[in-house]
């Protein structure tokens, strides 16, 4: 009897589980990949090297993230595109942790910026 | 534990056909093993359950707590680099132009443009302090989900 519900109640645990660290992980790669574009946005509005600067949000964003570079007028777009989690996979959710900073461009003499 | 309920139906066979009764001296065994059955399965039934349930809202609360964390620092992230962002525009229009309401402008641009609302804009010399409130993607009931942050940007003093 008892092994019966076990058999019932263990893959149910394993299965909330499975959610609750699915949610959690979608959930930090979100702020990885936020950190990662407004730190390559800020290095490439202070006029560093576009390698450099998407070398150092490859570096902090999630494995396997894609970073986008978009320059329009005087503003510069970093995205920052995590793959789809496993839980999105198996439950077919569309739904992707991105991050996403725009800066104005500065393109002369170097500023300083930091919290005050 | 039908045989147990025929043997306490003192061999009348109401509950079950006289075939599948034993021969009395088994059917007192098979009474007694019936009840010890029926008494433990019931006991272990209720407490996998019981146990099961508590697991389960446990996880849940600890995520929820988790989510909650996440949620905040979400917000923040949003908030600092929006905040970072709008000020160094702020510095770079100030010292371009000269005009603070311009510089407060160019934050407030970029500052809408990641997703934050400028909340307080001044200039000090070639300084400019900013402090924007951005909200979490997600919310969570009974967690609040904006968060404020505030950056200054100015020339570097080493240059």
């Amino acid at each position: 009897m008892a092994t019966a519900e076990l058999a019932v109640v263990l893959p149910t645990l394993l299965l909330v589980l499975a959610l609750c660290l699915g949610a959690l992980d979608l959930g930090l790669d979100t702020v990885r990949s936020l950190g990662a574009a407004g730190a390559a946005a800020r290095s490439l509005a202070r006029g560093d090297a576009p390698a450099a600067a998407l070398a150092a949000a490859h570096r902090s964003a999630p494995a396997g993230a894609t970073v986008s570079v978009t320059t329009s007028g005087d503003d510069v777009r970093v995205v920052v595109r995590c793959p789809r989690g496993w839980l999105a996979r198996a439950l077919q959710l569309q739904v992707v942790p991105s991050g996403s900073a725009v800066a104005a461009r500065e393109d002369s003499g170097p500023t300083t910026g930091q919290p005050p | 534990m039908s045989r147990g309920l025929a043997a306490a139906a003192d061999g009348r066979c109401s509950f079950v056909p006289c075939h599948v009764r034993a021969p009395a001296g088994q059917e007192r065994l098979a009474d007694h093993g019936g009840l010890r059955d029926a008494g433990g399965a019931a006991g272990e039934r209720g407490g996998v359950s019981v146990v099961a349930a508590a697991l389960v809202a446990a996880l849940v609360l600890l995520t929820g707590g988790c989510l909650a964390v996440v949620c905040a620092a979400e917000a923040g992230r949003r908030a600092s680099g929006a905040a970072d962002l709008a000020a160094l525009a702020g510095a770079v229009e100030l010292r371009t132009g000269g005009d603070p309401s311009a510089a407060c402008a160019a934050a407030a641009r970029i500052a809408t443009a990641n997703g934050a609302r400028l909340q307080h804009c001044t200039t000090d010399a070639a300084d400019v302090k900013v402090r924007c409130e951005a909200s979490s993607r997600w919310s969570l009931p009974g967690v609040r989900r904006s968060a404020v942050r505030s950056a200054r940007a100015g020339p570097d003093p080493a240059s």
